[in-house]
């Protein structure tokens, strides 16, 4: 391999990439290129994490797959082309969501992370656990024609939460499915992220720990900024010894709850949070009427040990009031992805 | 103070402008702040970070340059 002969890496660093490992959240736009050179750099472990499944409009950015494709689970898809492109590695699927029960022993196994996440939730959860596993997390950040890479926790350096101390409102920033992105972005910034995860590796040059660096495509001019690392933050979760609850804030895909996945048996409270007026009304066992924009405080549901689904007219303002109640760390709660009239003829064919 | 503001991603959309020169009363970043509410409300419901100097400040630090960066949180994907 053409690294052997640069000084600086040489066998050594050659042996240093095949021990180390990787994992990789998000098997997207940015994990598809980092994912393939960190298999071809020979990396000796990749885990991929992504429980989604490949679409159309996937392809132009996420250069692991093609038509053939679609439909078919990312994370094992892309290990399947990683095999091809390199045999000799160990290549691990994780076709599922990085959630706040499986993100800790699964990033324990790894040497470090690499953020492909679109979304802020997955990204916070990503760096408490890092943070408080002592493990380098390499992100990636995405906007139209821009791009965002740093590293965090790096010999105890600083963390994402020391840059953005919480995660923004629901919908406050646009992801790429939203906004569109230029094609290329993504790979460039995955590029970024690899390169940062092999100097990581075999110990050489500065990893961007404690700097952010701005890339516009189109001016192609960059900047490095430079943040110190905020110990409150830190601290924040340190004490916490778990991912704060902010960081499922807007994790609302794990607790998105079908009629198809509900029994008559269950007993269920049901939280309608469209306004009053709204119809149809409906009358189920146990409902709390609790029109989203009159919430004050979620208190009264904290005691209550019953399985708790919010629901509104369509399945959006469940969404934020579900995130809200994990704010505050209500437990078994979820929203309901049909809306009012769906559950009416459920709740009257009971 | 004369000082110019150069936006970041989503901030451009949101003040409709890549940068601006604007007028600041003082050399304080709430001054900075209040001025930047004041033009665009829409930026008290965005976290953002302020740099000068490629240097991220806090709302504690003097403004001594000319120009000034802000940005938000990029996602990913």
């Amino acid at each position: 391999m053409r690294h052997q002969q640069i000084p600086e890496i040489g066998t050594v660093g050659q042996e240093r990439l095949a021990n180390a490992s990787v994992l990789v959240v998000g098997a997207g736009g940015l994990g598809c290129p980092a994912l393939q050179y960190l298999a071809s750099s020979g990396v000796g472990r990749l885990g991929i994490v992504d429980p989604d499944t490949v679409e159309l409009s996937n392809l132009a950015r996420q250069i692991l797959y093609n038509e053939s494709d679609l439909e078919k689970n990312k994370a094992l898809c892309a290990q399947e082309k990683l095999k091809q492109l390199n045999p000799s590695i160990e290549i691990e699927a994780h076709p599922f969501a990085l959630n706040h029960t499986n993100a800790f022993s699964l990033i324990q196994k790894y040497d470090l992370v690499i953020d492909g996440t679109d979304n802020f939730s997955t990204r916070y959860l990503i760096s408490d656990c890092c943070l408080l596993l002592d493990k380098p997390m390499v992100y990636g950040g995405l906007f139209k024609f821009e791009g965002q890479v740093s590293v965090f926790n790096y010999q105890e350096g600083p963390s994402y939460r020391c840059l953005f101390p919480n995660p923004p409102n629901l919908g406050e920033v646009p992801n790429c499915s939203e906004t569109g992105i230029l094609s290329v972005a993504p790979g460039l910034i995955g590029l970024y992220q690899a390169t940062e995860v092999l100097k990581i590796i075999l110990g050489i040059g500065n990893p961007l720990s404690g700097k952010l660096l701005s890339i516009h495509l189109l001016t192609q001019k960059q900047v490095l900024f430079e943040f110190q690392k905020n110990p409150t933050e830190i601290e924040r979760v340190k004490t916490n010894k778990n991912p704060l609850p902010s960081s499922i804030q807007d994790c609302v895909l794990d607790f998105e709850i079908s009629l198809k996945d509900l029994t008559k048996e269950e007993a269920l409270h049901w939280i309608d949070v469209r306004k009053l007026k709204e119809t149809p009304r409906l009358k189920l066992p146990k409902l709390t009427e609790m029109p989203l924009e009159k919430w004050k405080s979620v208190e009264l549901f904290r005691s209550d040990l019953t399985k708790k689904i919010l629901f509104c007219q369509s399945g959006k303002r469940s969404k934020m009031a579900l995130s809200k109640m994990k704010a505050q760390g209500i437990e078994n709660c979820f929203c309901l992805k049909e809306g009012a009239e769906v559950l009416k003829k459920w709740s009257e064919e009971l | 103070m004369e000082l110019k503001v150069r936006y970041f991603g989503q901030l451009t959309e949101l003040v409709g402008k890549q940068e601006e020169e604007i007028q600041l009363q003082s050399n304080r970043v709430s001054d900075l702040k209040e001025t930047l509410f004041q033009n665009y409300p829409i930026l008290k419901k965005h976290s953002f970070q302020i740099a000068q100097n490629n240097q991220i400040i806090g709302e504690q630090t003097k403004l001594e340059t000319t120009t000034v960066d802000l940005f938000p949180p990029f996602s990913g994907g």
